[in-house]
């Protein structure tokens, strides 16, 4: 997939690597053990994968790691060709908000903005893929149509809407700046069953549509089904293996 | 971007918002009042007199001959005789003088017996001389002259007649009720003790008092005849106007060395600058306690944004998720702050200013000080920039800790 405004495209790699982890080893500043030690994970552009994680897996350090929002104790995160591990503040920043849609397990939105603004700010984070004023609009409607959300949800506060709703909104938000890499942490965790399979399957089609990179997190393994890649978390993360960090 | 989000989000906490915007209005507006009243009392204050080159009065301290002679508060300890008063008068540096013979009232106005010479010399403000509204100067013994506020306060037109009580209460028992003065002039506003001043002729006040001994009527009522000699025997204090400046300083020390009696000469604008130094002392006082009032108000701003921060901790993740950087956070809390501050200075200064203006009157005829409720001068600018940087200092620890958290 054309990776359009990064400044350094990995030429020599024949297909790209959505994710590629070297030696990640991850401590908390005030935490004596290491919640997250990886020697080595891989994952291929495009692809969606499932990544089983029970709580005090290092989940969420993970993807705070692949989001750029942490930076490893030692070694390298290369997201899309790219080393963000070893990008400047900033470049991170810039580099999350242009490149890589973050779904949370919930509080998602920020309550006091509509619908529309909560997608807005994400295009107007992202910079130069931003776009404004009516084209901003045509391109919210569009995600809010194919996410089945009435278009009089553009002005809606956010708090008014269902949890399923709120998370369908989230979606929309990490799809409008077309992301390369879709990071979900437990989305599905506050759905009932029905929602939850519903839910998965739009988020699914999607990232494909977009041809984003889907990294898919739970605790709960009935989703796995969903998904042609599995990653068992405590198997990939030798600090869980042994047992150092307890929930 | 940044302006818009903050907007909003103070939107969603109206309530709060609200009650901060008014705790912080509140001492913005103590603290403008005081600096605007203050700026403009200096003003009027140092106009209440000009023109005159010394005053003159029984030996006492130089505040208070001040005060009696100008200001209208409290007493002579002594008079002048006026064998005194035309010896001195009838020096050669000498250009005018205006005696001033204070101690009676009208409904606690105070009266001020004078003569014609105080219309011409007497001077306000940057060297204003009075002027009539209506009607025209006393010429006769049984004349009276008002200030603006007294005949508008006691409602009074020139033709109407009024009876001087003895003594400066404004309940007063004795009144000088057998010879009744007659108004035939008012004079324009001064903003100045003159507004609440009657001024009649010395010959009147003496003629109301013949037969009067220790403030008891003993004249059995009878009206004082024509050709009676009406000249007082003593004067309270007054004024001197000389032929030039330069004998100042040789006259006041002729008449600091009176021999027949003792006598005190200062300069007005010496005076009003000691007494304002006075002034000053309790009008730092109150700025402090304003300044450190509105600094309790800020703090209460940047305890209210810290409260707030757990809440957020949410809404601050969501917007790292999407690429904002730290520091747009920081700036996101201090925006919201300094919003919040804006909007209390606005609501400060336009309450203020309906407040004065609303006022204006009740301050001209209680306290004799006009004061334009126009707020908006360079003098409150500087505290106005002040209170934006405190809020700006203050608000860093909230702001900060959102900042620490978000990284």
């Amino acid at each position: 997939m054309p990776v359009s405004t990064t400044t350094t495209t990995n030429a020599n790699a024949a297909p790209t690597l959505g994710v590629d982890l070297q030696g990640v080893k991850f401590k908390y500043r005030n935490s004596q053990q290491m919640t997250l030690n990886i020697t080595e994970w891989q994952l291929a552009s495009k692809e969606s994968v499932f990544i089983y994680g029970p709580s005090g897996s290092g989940k969420s350090t993970l993807l705070g790691l692949l989001a750029g929002l942490l930076v490893p104790t030692s070694g390298s995160v290369k997201v899309l060709g790219q080393a963000i591990s070893h990008f400047k503040g900033a470049q991170r920043d810039r580099f999350r908000s242009q490149h890589i849609g973050v779904i949370f397990q919930q509080f998602n939105l920020i309550p006091w903005l509509s619908v529309q603004d909560n997608i807005a700010a994400a295009s107007y984070f992202s910079g130069a893929k931003g776009l404004s004023g009516e084209g901003l609009i045509q391109r919210v409607a569009e995600l809010l149509q194919r996410l089945g959300l009435p278009l009089n949800f553009m002005g809606r506060k956010t708090d008014n809407l269902s949890i399923g709703q709120q998370q369908r909104v989230a979606i929309a938000r990490a799809l409008i700046n077309k992301p390369d890499l879709i990071i979900a942490d437990e989305p599905t965790s506050a759905l009932d069953a029905q929602a939850r399979d519903d839910f998965i399957k739009l988020l699914l089609e999607c990232a494909a549509e977009y041809s984003s990179t889907l990294i898919f997190v739970s605790h709960d393994k009935t989703l796995a089904k969903h998904f042609n890649q599995v990653v068992d978390l405590q198997a990939l993360n030798l600090a869980a293996k042994e047992g150092g960090h307890a929930a | 971007m940044l302006h818009s989000l903050a907007w909003k989000s103070l939107l969603a906490r109206k309530v709060t918002v609200c009650l901060t915007v008014i705790s912080i209005s509140i001492s913005i507006l103590v603290l403008l009042a005081i600096q605007h009243i203050r700026i403009d009392a200096k003003t009027n204050f140092t106009n209440t007199v000009s023109g005159v080159d010394l005053i003159v009065g029984a030996r006492t301290g130089q505040l208070n001959l001040l005060l009696y002679s100008v200001f209208r508060i409290g007493n002579a300890t002594n008079n002048i005789s006026w064998d005194s008063y035309i010896k001195l008068s009838e020096q050669k540096q000498v250009a005018w003088t205006i005696p001033l013979s204070l101690g009676d009232s009208h409904k606690g106005f105070r009266v001020l017996g004078t003569t014609e010479a105080y219309f011409e010399h007497f001077q306000y403000a940057n060297q204003r001389p009075l002027a009539l509204s209506q009607g025209r100067a006393f010429a006769n013994t049984f004349e009276a002259v008002l200030g603006r506020d007294v005949a508008r306060r006691l409602g009074y037109k020139v033709g109407d007649s009024i009876i001087l009580a003895h003594g400066i209460g404004s309940k007063s028992f004795s009144q000088h009720k057998h010879n009744p003065f007659t108004i035939v002039g008012i004079l324009t506003p001064t903003g100045t003790p003159i507004d609440q001043t009657v001024h009649v002729r010395l010959d009147g006040l003496e003629a109301i008092h013949k037969g009067w001994q220790s403030g008891v009527d003993l004249s059995q009522h009878r009206k004082p005849l024509s050709n009676q000699d009406l000249t007082p025997s003593s004067i309270t204090a007054f004024m001197v106007g000389l032929n030039t400046k330069l004998a100042t300083f040789t006259f006041q020390r002729k008449v600091n060395q009176f021999n027949s009696e003792p006598l005190l000469a200062i300069l007005p604008g010496i005076a009003l600058s000691e007494l304002w130094r006075m002034m000053a002392m309790f009008e730092k006082v109150l700025m402090m306690i304003s300044w450190l009032v509105l600094l309790a108000a800020l703090i209460g701003l940047s305890t209210m944004m810290l409260a707030a921060m757990r809440e957020r901790r949410h809404e601050f993740m969501v917007l790292r998720a999407i690429g904002a950087r730290p520091l747009f956070i920081f700036l996101l809390v201090q925006v919201e702050a300094l919003l919040i501050v804006v909007f209390s200075i606005a609501a400060a200064v336009l309450a203020l200013s309906a407040g004065l203006w609303l006022s204006q009157e009740l301050l001209m005829s209680t306290f004799g000080v006009s004061v334009s409720p126009w707020t908006l001068s360079k003098d409150v600018l500087m505290p106005i920039g002040l209170t934006l940087l405190i809020t700006i200092v203050t608000s860093v620890l909230p702001a900060g800790l959102a900042y620490r958290d978000s990284r």
